[in-house]
């Protein structure tokens, strides 16, 4: 299957998956069949090991070619969404909608070899998250995500009219274009100063709708921005690579003490922003080892997300903590390795570079630390049921096992060597 | 990881610089501080411990067998392990209360340390020990004094008015936290490349330094032990000061 007909498939989906089971207010959760069967279809796509990545025009023409690292992400990211879902006190089913367009948007992401391919597949998932996101709870954050996020998107298209100018010796147009790629990867990432819709939206949003950004825009632009930067004109790299650095260390530094002082009910979005800059300053790093941590604290998060996205339910109080263990960044839980990886990376850049890094990582350990130390507030309503609770304990155990073959398990999800 | 650097694990865990040697350092510890039973451990103390064992094991003295293990085998011997291990054990097996002496004391055994590896640009353990020149030699003896001066203040030890539960009768774990800032004073400010004699040196140095850190846990010296453990800020910050602006 070509990657865009996998895309055509989840476009499909998602037109058919909402008024199919429209008339089934009970049997609404059903609807994660449809992420899962898309994630698992994603299998089929062809799939190239070297992913020439979104700015490598030059031999492909336009045709899209879905990397090896991509069609991991999109299994994995069906899964995850699946998993949100059945997991989520309740499904509307618009939300099924919306996520099967980001998917399709992120399979054109991830398989562009254009930079404007890329980036008008980037502003149409933008556009259905925003519109999910105003549908459900109209208010200032969610319009803010509109906004920025698009026009993110609008800079990523802008620097993709001025790459190929790029190719060419230094001048303003490569400096522009760089910065372009930043600004634009930075709104979509939710970096400061351009992430502030995210951490409103991250306490104002529910789980469900959150999810289609964490657990499928966001790492389809990071994993696509990565594929991006090395094959970039170097005076374009550079300028791309330093102000992302800049934006994903400030960043990195913000959110996580935002994280420790968040209350309880937010404290996982704010936690995944911290995580998400740094695994962009990893990137940015432009070494392997930071881009490898990066994809692996991605990984983790697409894991524990899918729990932690919602509201505490009862019954489910022990999986949730032992969720937060695995991103207490303890030596030996899943999001120690992803960030010891970014650490190494930025280790390798600069001295001073590493000591923001590590600044950065004690306040996201301390956040973690203290959701895993502090109970959950009273949730109200009845108990989860048996299924959902073993789902949870399933989620529970996946991180777990992460934490203790991470190398292992992200090679076999990434196709990358991690050691 | 290969055959050969799971059994250097191994025996880094068990014997030296973990396990064993962790055991007899701490043994000196709990003698200089002049404890005389062994009581039962809580299942947190115990967590504690082991995950003490798992951070001495990460201690780079020299030939320690865990600085043989290959570089792209994980992440042994790595500071970041190293100190994130020491706070869990820390957090599951010391006093509960944080006063301020404490929390300087927390934050002059871990700045310096990291200070230095923001100036070698790495986060592994042996190469922050033997970062080279002189300015950096001055910033890794300063960073040790600090560590030494640091044990029983990190402890938690007296700091709480539950005196029978983490005063000198509950030793042990705040022994082997006690030791392992011995042996990591021990690791940074000793010279590197001396050969074998010197390694095992270094090692009887450590025990030594354990016990006379030890002395620090007696019920008369830990007022005078807390004050030492946040004076330690002095040397940290210039040691933090030398290796991040010395150059």
């Amino acid at each position: 299957m070509s990657p865009l007909a996998l895309a055509l498939v989840w476009v499909g989906a998602g037109a058919l998956a909402a008024p199919a089971l429209a008339g089934l207010p009970r049997r609404r959760r059903a609807l994660a069949v449809a992420p899962l069967a898309l994630g698992l279809l994603s299998l089929l796509a062809i799939s190239e090991v070297v992913w020439p990545g979104p700015a490598a025009s030059t031999g492909y023409g336009a045709t899209l070619v879905l990397g090896r690292p991509g069609m991991g992400l999109l299994v994995v990211a069906g899964v995850a969404l699946a998993v949100a879902c059945v997991l989520a006190p309740a499904v509307e089913g618009g939300e099924v909608t919306a996520a099967c367009v980001v998917g399709a948007a992120a399979v054109v992401m991830l398989s562009a070899t254009v930079p404007a391919v890329w980036a008008l597949a980037s502003a149409v998932a933008v556009a259905a998250v925003a519109v999910r996101w105003i549908a459900a709870a109209p208010g200032r954050s969610t319009l803010a995500m509109g906004r920025v996020a698009g026009l993110g998107a609008a800079a990523l298209l802008g620097a993709a009219i001025f790459l190929p100018a790029a190719l060419g010796p230094v001048d303003a147009r490569t400096r522009v274009a760089g910065a372009l790629l930043a600004a634009g990867v930075g709104a979509l990432l939710a970096l400061v100063p351009l992430g502030g819709w995210a951490a409103a939206a991250a306490s104002g949003v529910r789980g469900t709708d959150l999810a289609l950004w964490t657990l499928l825009l966001a790492p389809a632009v990071l994993l696509s921005a990565g594929a991006a930067l090395p094959v970039l004109p170097a005076a374009t790299r550079d300028a791309f690579a330093t102000d992302l650095l800049v934006l994903a260390l400030v960043s990195g530094l913000y959110s996580g003490a935002q994280a420790v002082r968040a209350q309880p009910e937010a404290r996982y979005g704010r936690l995944w922003i911290a995580d998400l800059a740094l695994a962009a300053a990893g990137l940015a790093s432009l070494h392997e080892t930071g881009r490898l941590g990066g994809m692996l604290l991605v990984l983790t998060h697409l894991i524990v997300g899918p729990l932690l996205l919602h509201a505490p339910r009862p019954g489910l109080e022990r999986q949730r903590r032992l969720a937060w263990f695995a991103l207490a960044g303890l030596p030996g839980a899943a999001a120690f390795w992803g960030r010891l990886l970014v650490l190494q990376g930025l280790a390798e850049t600069s001295g001073v570079v590493l000591v923001i890094g590590l600044v950065s990582f004690a306040a996201i350990t301390a956040a973690a630390i203290r959701a895993l130390i502090a109970p959950d507030p009273p949730a109200p309503g009845r108990a989860t049921g048996g299924p959902v609770r073993l789902l949870a304990w399933a989620v529970c155990l996946a991180a777990l096992i992460l934490g203790l073959a991470p190398a292992a398990i992200a090679e076999r999800v990434f196709g990358l060597s991690f050691t | 990881m290969e055959v050969t650097g799971l059994l250097a694990a191994a025996v880094a865990v068990s014997v030296f610089p973990g396990g064993l040697y962790l055991a007899v350092a701490a043994s000196a510890a709990a003698r200089g501080a002049g404890a005389r039973r062994w009581p039962a451990l809580t299942p947190a103390e115990i967590a504690g411990l082991v995950a003490l064992t798992l951070a001495a094991a990460l201690v780079p003295l020299p030939g320690a067998p865990g600085r043989l293990i290959p570089d792209p085998g994980g992440a042994e011997a790595n500071l970041l392990a190293l100190l994130m291990l020491t706070g869990v054990a820390l957090g599951l097996g010391s006093a509960p209360r944080w006063g301020a002496w404490r929390s300087a004391a927390a934050a002059a055994a871990g700045l310096p340390l990291l200070a230095l590896a923001a100036a070698g640009s790495t986060l592994s353990a042996p190469t922050v020990a033997g970062l080279p020149g002189a300015r950096l030699g001055v910033a890794r003896l300063l960073a040790a004094l600090a560590l030494v001066l640091v044990g029983p203040a990190l402890t938690g030890a007296g700091s709480t008015d539950d005196t029978e539960r983490w005063g000198v009768e509950r030793a042990i774990p705040a022994a082997g936290l006690t030791a392992l800032c011995a042996l990591l004073a021990v690791a940074i400010g000793f010279p590197e490349g001396r050969g074998r004699l010197a390694g095992v040196g270094a090692a009887a140095l450590a025990i030594v330094v354990a016990g006379l850190v030890g002395l620090g846990l007696r019920p008369r010296v830990r007022p005078w032990a807390r004050r030492a453990g946040g004076a330690a800020l002095l040397p940290a910050l210039a040691a933090v000061g030398l290796a991040l602006f010395g150059g």
